[in-house]
């Protein structure tokens, strides 16, 4: 009962698309297309960051969205991890600060949350790190915190934008590998998205592709 | 190419050291004790003190909420809100000290029924004090919470709340720290204008001692009478600047380098 259900029609601004999608625990799906697709905007959907303009969103069970309905879920009650392409680390706080964000927000106390973080850090070869401020990381360095702060929280759902996009072309490889086996050890459904069909292959179990939509979409339910 | 930039470059640090140098050449070194130990100067640093916090205290308070709304509102009330904010920059402060007595004196649009009614009157008064730095003061510290506002990647505020922030903790654990250096670089602005202020005080709020005579007001009217005290009543604003300024260089100055 853990998988995702989409089916709603995604809006931004004046752009519509339709959207369905089912994504089962420990699967890992790629949306792939071309700029302008709507792909950025199906992951801030998802993470309740934009509302759909028709359609439904499951979760295990949960409905996060319901626009028949007129049912919200508020991102900061979804439990959706996102790993954006920039990051978007605090910069005001430590390694350890950043990833013990998400189990302080859940109410864990300062220390029990700074060990849940160390324990993340451990995991994922950054226990070296916990001290430093983000802006003094390598890029893989800075994409492994961005994904322990999101798995830290202990999201229903992770999702991940252009997960490799900002790392130097010679990294890729390596932590395309890497990235790879941190999924496999993610027990909810997992949605990612990239324009590179390489890196979709090699992370995903399935690719969703999205074309360009044309100008007006398809009607809404 | 760097001889042509050297010249007047080397002329306009001439320009900006030449009257330090000066004031530091004819200081009354012997006698700084004697005039910074005086009770007036004392008094009128006090005053300068004072008045200047509470008005950075009030710049802040007023000032953030305004930058926020700067950078949400879109056309002619943008434009507005704008011209507001920067006039005082532009204006002479003895205009603003002339305005700010037509709206808060005794016999001002605002002061005359204030003064009928509870017979409160603020000139005069270290509150007129503040007032005036407030009016002076306030653009800069809007203009640098607006800049930072405006710098700051607000999706981190995204990214906190799909790790579970709500709205509150949002603002109080990723927006108050990412916007707090441009606060805090506003806040010394003002207050060094504060200090500074001279024009809009002696206008508005006269130059009585212990309420409204600061320090540079005390400058101005030793010039008059003993140019070794104004010289030396100088050296103690510039050194209070200094060493407030540098002490809290690291933490503040962050949000303008």
């Amino acid at each position: 009962m853990s998988a995702l259900e989409v089916a709603v029609t995604l809006r931004r601004g004046a752009f519509r698309r339709r959207l369905d999608l089912r994504v089962d625990g420990g699967e890992v799906v790629a949306l792939v297309g071309p700029n302008g697709a709507g792909k950025t905007t199906a992951l801030r959907t998802l993470a309740g960051l934009h509302r759909p303009a028709a359609g439904t969103v499951r979760l295990g069970g949960r409905t996060l969205d319901d626009v028949p309905a007129g049912a919200h879920v508020p991102t900061h009650r979804r439990r959706v991890g996102l790993v954006f392409q920039e990051y978007l680390l605090f910069g005001h706080l430590s390694v350890r600060e950043n990833v013990a964000f998400g189990p302080r927000c859940a109410g864990l106390g300062r220390a029990a949350a700074r060990r849940r973080a160390d324990e993340w850090l451990d995991r994922m070869r950054l226990a070296g790190y916990a001290g430093r401020r983000p802006g003094h990381l390598s890029g893989g360095q800075a994409q492994r915190v961005a994904l322990a702060r999101a798995l830290a929280a202990a999201p229903a759902l992770l999702l991940l934008d252009e997960p490799l996009a900002a790392l130097d072309a010679g990294l890729r490889p390596a932590i395309r590998a890497e990235l790879r086996a941190y999924l496999r050890d993610f027990a909810g459904p997992t949605v990612l998205v990239t324009h590179d069909p390489g890196d979709a292959a090699a992370l995903a179990d399935r690719v969703v592709s999205l074309d360009r939509p044309d100008a007006t979409g398809p009607p809404g339910d | 190419m760097s001889r042509l930039l050297a010249v007047p470059a080397g002329l306009a640090v001439a320009l900006l050291a030449a009257p330090l140098l000066g004031l530091l050449a004819r200081a009354p070194w012997a006698a700084l004790g004697h005039w910074w130990g005086r009770a007036e100067t004392v008094e009128a640093l006090r005053t300068s003190l004072l008045t200047a916090s509470g008005a950075t205290l009030v710049c802040v308070v007023l000032g953030v909420p305004l930058a926020a709304v700067l950078t949400r509102v879109r056309g002619w009330a943008r434009r507005l809100l704008r011209v507001a904010v920067l006039l005082p920059l532009i204006l002479p402060p003895v205009v603003g000290g002339v305005a700010l007595l037509l709206v808060f004196g005794r016999g001002g649009l605002l002061g005359a029924p204030v003064y009928r009614w509870w017979g409160v009157s603020l000139p005069f008064t270290p509150g007129a004090v503040v007032l005036a730095q407030v009016f002076v003061g306030l653009p800069f510290l809007v203009l640098a919470v607006e800049g930072a506002l405006r710098a700051a990647d607000r999706r981190v505020e995204d990214a906190a709340a799909t790790l579970g922030a709500g709205p509150w903790t949002v603002f109080r654990r990723v927006t108050v720290p990412l916007v707090a250096p441009g606060v805090l670089a506003g806040a010394a602005l003002s207050w060094a204008r504060a200090v500074g202020e001279f024009g809009a005080t002696i206008t508005f709020a006269g130059n009585v001692p212990g309420r409204s005579r600061t320090v540079p007001v005390a400058v101005y009217l030793a010039l008059e009478t003993d140019p070794a005290g104004a010289v030396a009543l100088s050296l103690l604003l510039l050194g209070v600047c200094a060493v407030v300024l540098v002490a809290l260089r690291d933490r503040w100055w962050g949000g303008l380098a």
